[in-house]
């Protein structure tokens, strides 16, 4: 598969380097700097040609003519746009364009680009989801963010759980949720029927969002709602998220601090269209005293999005300190290890948010058509004992667990069907639902050597050809 | 450096050439060469085996291949070769001494070619083979032949591709660093075999067919003969010869192009063209100047395309003794030494690419005189050559010459004529063969010292890695450990 990425930055370069070491992608990345290949040409099996992305001899040199993906991850969007309608002109079969500003809107479909991905938005996203359950550590997102996948401590409810089984808890309360993994003394059980809970069992929930947040409900954990957030930085990330917060919780109140007076202007005037819980305050957030002075004491929460790494690192530690329960961190450049070892739990990453968009994307192209193929595989928990998948099927051909309902099918252990996506809507199977043609389905599996829809059935053993990669 | 990582690489090529000597072992049984001879491959293989798998057990703690480890491995995997492929001529016993096997060797893997041997017709095949298989492994390199070969290969062994190949700015054809490896190794297979065939069909014996395909298709030299080609009087064989010296004198890339149906950019290589045309008008004017020694010009012309495409190519296979030639005849061939062909070519030499460069940085210059402040862009096959490939291209110059110089020097303090020690130091760093004078078209290198041999081995080895690789071992913070290893 010929892939070609324009730009080489960081996530022009991530991408690049995760696809080059796979042996089915052949890239070529392009860079009107020649300079910025220099430090990726000995860790990137790629060809790295210098030029302008949009420029036709460029393109055609890169092989756009039969190329079956292009990026463009340039720093300005009108080239990304532009890159993808040139490649698409040429013969190439995908483009995806990294697009920040709001100004196209939808028009990118009519463009004749695939897809676009907003490193902003999908950072505010992530940062918003990580806001919704105080209580649930380590929220993971399947499926571009359609179902999520959270940690819950049976400890935090035992009259809910201990001694019972996972039929009699649904049984009991209706919760569209499966319990699709359980830690239990560093091991990792996917539960069938007749498995008990137990005191100290750590449980991975999937869902769709709603369902998840209704599950705390029922469990009488009403997620309290965080009073005040308190937004260092005011750059484009911020206006998204204080937009999606506006949102979702419209009575918090949002304090965002920039030191750029422009940008707190613009980020002002087009925040007051929206909502009026936003308050825009002009001053240098790495500031002690600034801080002081607009109570960071009294937030619920402080999110730290200055376009400097150290920034946000020591506003964080600063916050944390200060004694505020929830601190979110974005990092982009500094080593993230090093900054959990710092203490900060809560950190995001826009280049490995992008990066993951992207990737996902391409493997949708690659899980092969037609042939059930699996089209990703998440590692959602890793024990002792082995690892817990979740993986992807998109069902394109005929296959001999379709049209059954699931209580018929005689399943490997340690094996369930977790989701199901059809017709845009998302919903865990019951007993008596089927697979169809069309389905997006998501198993969650122990056992890694699913390649093929039809290794679910236990009867039929993994088989050893149709393992492509 | 990182000396496991190039330990772990020499021990990697070392086990790689004990397989390659199966080959020469086999001719030996095949051809029921005395025992002494058969044990003389034997037991270097032996020797290869214990050093391969010993140094092969490294374990570095980082895979990648910084630019420095690349190029010191690489010089230092060549001469490891070398030292080791100059066993079996040692055990053989029919070389006067160490330094000549290790001359002998030496000249084999860079595809120089000329040989310390007066007769060479007396030696058992197996010897004779194995001076020829080592010019057809040293001819498209043996990292690059390692590359295809070990799937551990990561990105970082692009730096082992460049350290190796030869040209301005050397890179991979395709995105994949082992597949492009593995396509310049399959042109160069099927090229071998097209060779193999023609000279099968043009009537050559099935041993000297062999032998001959190994040496011109690495632009080697050495031959089974101790007069060359000319030995077999075979006109037929000649041509195919000469348009195979001819075609290894070629970018490997330009192949690839062709392959892939991209004709019209292959025939636009300006490299390509300037080197078609020079050898057109080289041959046309070498024929008619030597057709007062040959009588006509039709009959000159089959010893100057020879000649021609031989020297252009750096093989140095003669058919004809051009010692006897006029001067201009001579000259045209001598400069040859310092042009060679094409980069990316198994050929030696500057390569004509550089020639081209410069010539048009100059121009350039001159234009800037007389418009000062005016730009002047260089470019080449319509893109734009940066101004730090031209310096490394002027400075690779600078380094060749320099080399030459202090060389030709050394060689000198024995005491032969400037034209015979200048004209080895040049075929030696070009990687052609037969120099002038008293090293000329039908003498040979046997009589000069201990001292001169040495240089000259050194030189053959700086032309083949294209000097830097091999100057960098002269830096003594190379041998110091990098802070990880």
């Amino acid at each position: 598969m010929n892939i070609i990425i324009v730009g080489c930055g960081n996530v022009g370069y991530a991408i690049a380097r995760s696809l080059s070491a796979e042996k089915i992608y052949d890239v070529t990345v392009i860079d009107s700097d020649s300079d910025s290949f220099e430090h990726a040409v000995e860790t990137t099996d790629a060809i790295f040609i210098n030029g302008n992305g949009f420029s036709e001899s460029t393109l055609i040199e890169a092989g756009a003519r039969d190329a079956h993906l292009l990026i463009s991850v340039t720093g300005s969007d009108e080239t990304n746009i532009l890159c993808c309608i040139c490649a698409k002109h040429l013969g190439t079969k995908n483009t995806i364009a990294r697009v920040s500003g709001t100004e196209l809107g939808g028009m990118w479909k009519d463009l004749g680009i695939d897809a676009i991905i907003n490193p902003e938005l999908q950072t505010a996203l992530e940062i918003s989801r990580q806001l919704r359950y105080p209580t649930a550590a380590n929220v993971d997102t399947l499926l571009g963010g359609r179902v999520e996948l959270i940690t819950y401590k049976v400890a935090d409810a035992p009259g809910f759980f201990v001694g019972k089984s996972p039929s009699q808890f649904f049984g009991e309360y209706d919760a569209d949720i499966l319990i699709a993994a359980v830690e239990r003394d560093g091991k990792a059980i996917v539960p069938n029927g007749d498995f008990i809970f137990q005191d100290g069992d750590l449980l991975r929930i999937l869902g769709r969002p709603s369902s998840i947040s209704n599950f705390f409900f029922i469990l009488g954990k009403k997620p309290e709602r965080i009073k005040d957030t308190m937004i260092i930085g005011g750059g484009r990330t911020t206006y998204w998220l204080a937009d999606l917060l506006s949102r979702q919780a419209p009575k918090t109140r949002v304090k965002i601090i920039e030191k750029d007076k422009t940008r707190c202007e613009s980020l002002a005037e087009k925040l007051s269209i929206k909502t009026s819980m936003c308050l825009v305050v002009h001053g240098d957030g790495a500031n002690e005293e600034t801080l002081l002075s607009e109570d960071i004491e009294q937030a619920g929460c402080v999110i730290c999005l200055t376009d400097e790494d150290e920034h946000n690192v020591l506003i964080s530690l600063y916050s944390q300190r200060a004694g505020i329960k929830k601190v979110i961190t974005e990092v982009n450049y500094v080593n993230q290890k090093l900054v959990r070892e710092l203490g900060l739990k809560n950190i995001v990453c826009p280049l490995s948010i992008t990066t993951e968009f992207i990737m996902r994307y391409i493997k949708s192209l690659t899980g092969n058509e037609g042939n059930n193929e699996r089209a990703m595989a998440n590692e959602i928990y890793d024990g002792a004992d082995g690892s817990i998948q979740a993986i992807e099927f998109k069902v394109t051909a005929k296959a001999r667990c379709l049209g059954t309902p699931i209580k018929g099918l005689k399943l490997r252990n340690s094996l369930l069907i977790g989701c199901i996506i059809r017709d845009e809507s998302i919903f865990i199977p019951a007993g008596d639902t089927s697979l169809q043609m069309g389905d997006t389905v998501i198993i969650i599996s122990k056992e890694s050597k699913i390649h093929h829809l039809d290794d679910i059935l236990a009867n039929r053993l993994p088989s050893i050809f149709s393992g492509s990669l | 450096m990182n000396y496991r990582l190039v330990l772990r690489l020499i021990g990697n090529i070392l086990k790689i050439e004990a397989m390659l000597m199966a080959f020469p072992l086999a001719v030996s049984l095949l051809y029921k060469n005395s025992y002494r001879t058969i044990a003389a491959f034997a037991a270097p293989m032996l020797i290869l085996l214990a050093a391969g798998f010993a140094l092969g057990s490294a374990k570095p703690k980082s895979m990648q291949f910084r630019a420095r480890d690349a190029f010191a491995a690489a010089s230092l995997a060549w001469m490891a070769m070398s030292f080791f492929g100059a066993l079996p001529f040692y055990f053989s016993g029919g070389f006067a001494s160490f330094i000549d096997c290790i001359f002998e060797s030496v000249s084999g893997f860079t595809s120089t070619g000329i040989s310390i041997l007066v007769y060479t017709e007396n030696l058992p095949e197996s010897i004779l083979f194995w001076r020829s298989f080592a010019h057809w492994t040293g001819g498209i390199g043996v990292l690059v032949f390692m590359l295809a070969a070990t799937p551990e290969a990561n990105a970082s062994g692009v730096n082992l591709l460049k350290a190796e190949s030869t040209g301005l700015s050397p890179d991979k054809i395709v995105p994949k660093v082992r597949q492009s490896a593995k396509i310049l190794c399959l042109i160069y297979l099927s090229m071998s075999a097209a060779l193999f065939v023609m000279l099968i069909a043009s009537g050559m014996p099935l041993f000297d067919c062999i032998i001959n395909t190994a040496s011109v298709a690495a632009t080697g030299g050495l031959s089974n003969k101790d007069i060359g080609i000319g030995a077999y009087g075979n006109a037929a064989a000649e041509m195919v010869i000469a348009l195979f010296m001819f075609l290894f004198g070629v970018n490997f890339t330009i192949y690839y192009y062709i392959v892939n149906k991209k004709i019209k950019q292959a025939l636009a290589d300006e490299e390509l063209r300037v080197y078609v045309a020079i050898v057109i008008v080289s041959i046309a004017v070498i024929a008619i100047d030597i057709s007062s020694i040959y009588g006509s010009v039709p009959s000159g012309l089959r010893y100057a395309i020879f000649q021609v495409t031989s020297m252009v190519s750096s093989t140095g296979m003669v058919t004809a003794d051009f010692e006897s030639w006029p001067a201009l005849s001579r000259a045209l061939l001598f400069i040859f030494m310092f042009t060679g062909a094409c980069a990316g070519s198994t050929s030696g030499g500057a390569k004509m690419v550089r020639f081209i460069v410069l010539y048009k940085a100059a121009k350039a210059e001159l234009r800037k005189i007389i418009h000062p402040g005016s730009e002047q862009p260089i470019a080449l096959n319509g893109r734009k050559v940066s101004s730090d490939i031209i310096s490394k291209a002027s400075l690779f110059l600078f380094c060749y010459f320099f080399l030459f110089i202090v060389s030709v020097l050394l060689v000198s303090i024995e005491g032969a004529d400037i034209l015979t020690s200048s004209s080895a130091v040049i075929a030696s760093l070009s990687n052609s063969g037969p120099g002038l004078n008293a090293v000329g078209a039908y003498k040979n290198y046997s009589k000069l010292s201990a001292l001169s041999k040495s240089v000259l081995s050194f030189c053959m080895i700086a032309g083949r890695l294209e000097i830097i690789p091999v100057l960098i071992l002269f830096k003594p913070s190379i041998w110091k450990r990098g802070g990880m290893d």
